[in-house]
């Protein structure tokens, strides 16, 4: 029988020197989940997705995407990652960048794929400009375009939508839409609640690498017994020191 | 081989792209071709010259450069491997980080590769001080083949000190046998010193100490033997142990970087950081705001080691910086962190020894009354100081938004920047000429060599102040970093003339009419403060038409 969840976390920790950045967190998501990964900032959201993608070794635990090991080739087959500030290849141009994640990924015909995102970005016009010559926002459009036309079954995108413009976030939101009805898990860090609210089927509050909350929107409300409550007051209830 | 084939393409198609870049950028095109001309007008004299040296090394000359080559390759080596016991100093590009890395390509090759791709870049980063070098070797009667033993010497070094130091951070932090490599490196260096100093037969207050690098157990001691069996053979000729030593240093070199390739598993994180710095460093540089940085990475372990040993203090500053006088907080606080107060640094001991050692040295050789040996000492300061341009704490603060949004004139801004620095350099100065003096004074007792001490001392002090001054001048009339680099020679050039002419002129006059060398110093030294306070100024004036863009490029 075929494992329901895409992604397994056992039991992880991860500390630098002293300081315990994630705390034996133990959760799963199951596949087509999308998970909105909440903290207030120095909570562990970061740590935790570089340690999933294979950036960082977790001082203890297991994490497993597809059921292989986190790091083996077949689980970075399936898993794509956008990271937080969008840092590319400077010497490379738009384009070159999607045929370079496109050659990696081994992904046959991407060609209209990639046109289709970078029209939907706005960057089809700076296709053949590098990457250097981008403004941050551009690059972060590109960074997201380089994590969709993976072809991942599982994104982890780390704060995707700092430094778009407010039609880009839209577009953002819609492909998100997309790719949820296309299957795909997705796991979003992000401090901007507004926009995932109705996005998340899911949403993990995180408190100084633990765990404070873990459910749907609905259901972290009624835990608060604020029917009404929107995702900001959910959190800033959930987030309140004691 | 679809993993190599992928890096293999991206890489060609990057190097592609660079060489197009250079092609549409006429700015570059100058600066690479003045650059190469800088290399041909180096070499092209050095070569032609070649068979009639300037002045011929004597063996005694010869031992002496290659003691202390053989200090500085070992001093190096010794800081890069024991840094590696902890933390790696081998980077990536952030690009490979947020691309490559969670991409399904193994990470052995994506290291493997990487390694590959450094050898080219360490050769020419460990051959360019060679490079340069290249004219006085050939004047010190080296002919080609010699010549070349000191770039095999320089190469073996940048091309065994990566994949050996990458090797020993594997092993013991990876592998968990830190305290094994730790004890080996240890008894390594114990070795070393022993076979030196028992070569010299414990005879360390001469110069005959400097002879025992030849010691059998330091030449035939791997890696470091083999280099400084290199830089040996340039001057003595090579004989069949040093073409074996080539073969063992390869093969070294070869296995090394096996090695890790073999060894090295879940490695992403220990390149991560040192990544994200060095690329805020290329942005900052990209920016304009950072002086360039030309070092190889057994230099960055280097400073990180040493960053490491001696930052870690907490700073209490309780005085108050009005105004323009905030620039003086940060480096109050930058030299109370990293010395022994805002006054004293953590290098003033080795002025007072670098002192001592030159009064020894006098009282040994020199003659009552002869004040060339400190006249030398100073003259090599003022050397390093006039090759320091474009960096120093001014230099820094120009390339942030600070010093355009604080309330205050330039002059004052620059002035409170420069202060601190001017101070702690003319206090080392001071240490190094008042403890030859003392020491000299203590033997003679004469007290005429206090007037040369204290005379120098100010008198380098004022010419670091007006060199200061220069570079404000430079920054604020070449805002852009590309620029600056176009005419870094002529800003040298400018730089010589407006030290030179006006301390020839004052000195000159002194001279003629005190026929006094006190005075002509007085002279001198006026001069500079008097043309320092002049450029800045100058520099005063033009800053106030800058807009802040002009620095961010």
């Amino acid at each position: 029988m075929e494992n329901e969840y895409i992604l397994e976390i056992q039991h992880l920790t991860k500390k630098f020197s002293k300081k315990t950045a994630v705390d034996d967190l133990h959760f799963s998501l199951r596949k087509g989940e999308t998970v909105g990964l909440l903290g207030p900032n120095g909570a562990g959201k970061s740590t935790l997705i570089k340690c999933i993608v294979g950036l960082l070794r977790p001082t203890s635990g297991n994490i497993f995407i597809a059921g292989n090991p986190r790091g083996s080739r077949k689980a970075r087959q399936v898993t794509a990652y956008i990271p937080e500030v969008p840092q590319l290849y400077n010497m490379l141009t738009v384009w070159e960048h999607l045929r370079f994640i496109t050659d990696a990924y081994e992904i046959a015909r991407w060609e209209e794929r990639a046109e289709q995102l970078l029209r939907l970005f706005e960057i089809w016009e700076q296709r053949d400009e590098f990457v250097k010559a981008l403004s941050k926002g551009m690059r972060q459009k590109l960074s997201l375009c380089c994590g969709i036309i993976s072809g991942a079954r599982i994104l982890f995108f780390d704060e995707p939508m700092v430094g778009l413009d407010p039609r880009a976030i839209k577009n953002f939101k819609d492909l998100i839409q997309e790719l949820k009805e296309g299957g795909r898990t997705l796991f979003i860090s992000t401090h901007l609640l507004d926009p995932i609210e109705n996005i998340c089927s899911r949403i993990i509050v995180l408190k100084k690498g633990k765990i404070i909350a873990d459910g749907s929107l609905e259901e972290l409300r009624s835990r608060l017994g604020e029917e009404n409550a929107s995702l900001e007051e959910v959190f800033l209830e959930v987030t309140a020191d004691a | 081989m679809h993993d190599y084939a992928v890096l293999l393409r991206y890489d060609a198609l990057k190097l592609k792209n660079y060489v197009l870049e250079i092609r549409r950028n006429p700015k570059k095109i100058a600066l690479y071709l003045l650059f190469i001309a800088w290399i041909v007008m180096i070499m092209f004299p050095a070569i032609k010259q070649n068979g009639r040296p300037a002045f011929a090394v004597t063996a005694d000359t010869a031992h002496i450069v290659l003691a202390v080559y053989a200090l500085f390759i070992s001093s190096l080596m010794f800081v890069s491997f024991f840094s590696s016991l902890k933390t790696l100093s081998y980077s990536f590009q952030m690009g490979d980080v947020n691309l490559l890395f969670p991409s399904p390509l193994e990470p052995n090759r994506i290291l493997l590769w990487s390694l590959i791709k450094k050898i080219p870049s360490d050769m020419v980063k460990t051959c360019f001080p060679a490079l340069i070098l290249t004219p006085t070797m050939f004047n010190m009667g080296l002919d080609i083949e010699g010549v070349m033993l000191v770039y095999l010497s320089l190469l073996s070094f940048g091309l065994l000190s990566t994949p050996v130091s990458f090797l020993i951070f594997l092993v013991s932090a990876r592998y968990h046998k830190e305290r094994w490599v730790r004890g080996i490196l240890l008894i390594s260096a114990v070795w070393l010193l022993s076979c030196w100093l028992a070569y010299a037969r414990w005879d360390i207050f001469s110069l005959n100490v400097l002879l025992g690098y030849q010691a059998p157990g330091i030449l035939n001691f791997p890696l470091f033997g083999w280099i400084v069996q290199f830089a040996r053979a340039a001057f003595f000729g090579a004989t069949p142990v040093v073409y074996t030593a080539v073969f063992l240093a390869a093969l070294t070199a070869l296995a090394a970087n096996l090695l890790v390739f073999t060894l090295a598993r879940d490695y992403y994180e220990d390149v991560i950081e040192l990544a994200e710095r060095l690329e805020t460093l290329r942005a900052a540089k990209r920016g304009g705001k950072m002086r360039g940085s030309f070092a190889p990475f057994q230099f960055n372990s280097a400073k990180t080691f040493w960053t490491r040993l001696i930052n870690r203090k907490r700073v209490t500053v309780e005085r108050r910086f009005p105004g323009s006088w905030a620039f003086m907080f940060n480096q109050v606080v930058k030299y109370r962190r990293t010395g022994i107060n805002e006054y004293v640094g953590y290098l003033a001991p080795l002025f007072v020894i670098a002192g001592l050692a030159a009064g020894f040295i006098f009282l040994r050789s020199g003659q009552p009354g002869d004040n060339r040996l400190i006249y030398t000492l100073n003259g090599i300061l003022a050397y390093l100081l006039f090759f320091r341009s474009f960096s120093g704490p001014l230099s820094e603060e120009l390339a942030l938004p600070y010093i355009y949004t604080l309330p205050g004139t330039f002059f004052r801004k620059a002035l409170a920047i420069n202060i601190l620095p001017t101070l702690r350099l003319c206090i080392n100065v001071f240490l190094l000429n008042l403890s030859y003096a003392l020491l000299v004074y203590a033997h003679t007792k004469d007290a005429v060599i206090f007037m040369p001490a204290v005379l120098l001392s100010l008198l380098l002090a004022s010419f670091y102040f007006e060199q200061s001054n220069i570079i404000a001048l430079a920054h604020v009339l070449l805002p852009s970093s590309i620029d600056r680099k176009f005419f870094y020679p002529l800003i040298l050039f400018v730089e010589l003339l407006l030290v030179g002419i006006p301390a020839l002129m004052a000195g000159g006059l002194a001279a003629w009419l005190t026929h006094s060398e006190w005075f002509v110093e007085i002279a001198v030294l006026t001069a500079n403060m008097a043309m320092a306070i002049l450029l800045l100024l100058l520099s005063n004036k033009i800053f106030y038409y800058l807009e802040m863009r002009d620095f961010i490029e």
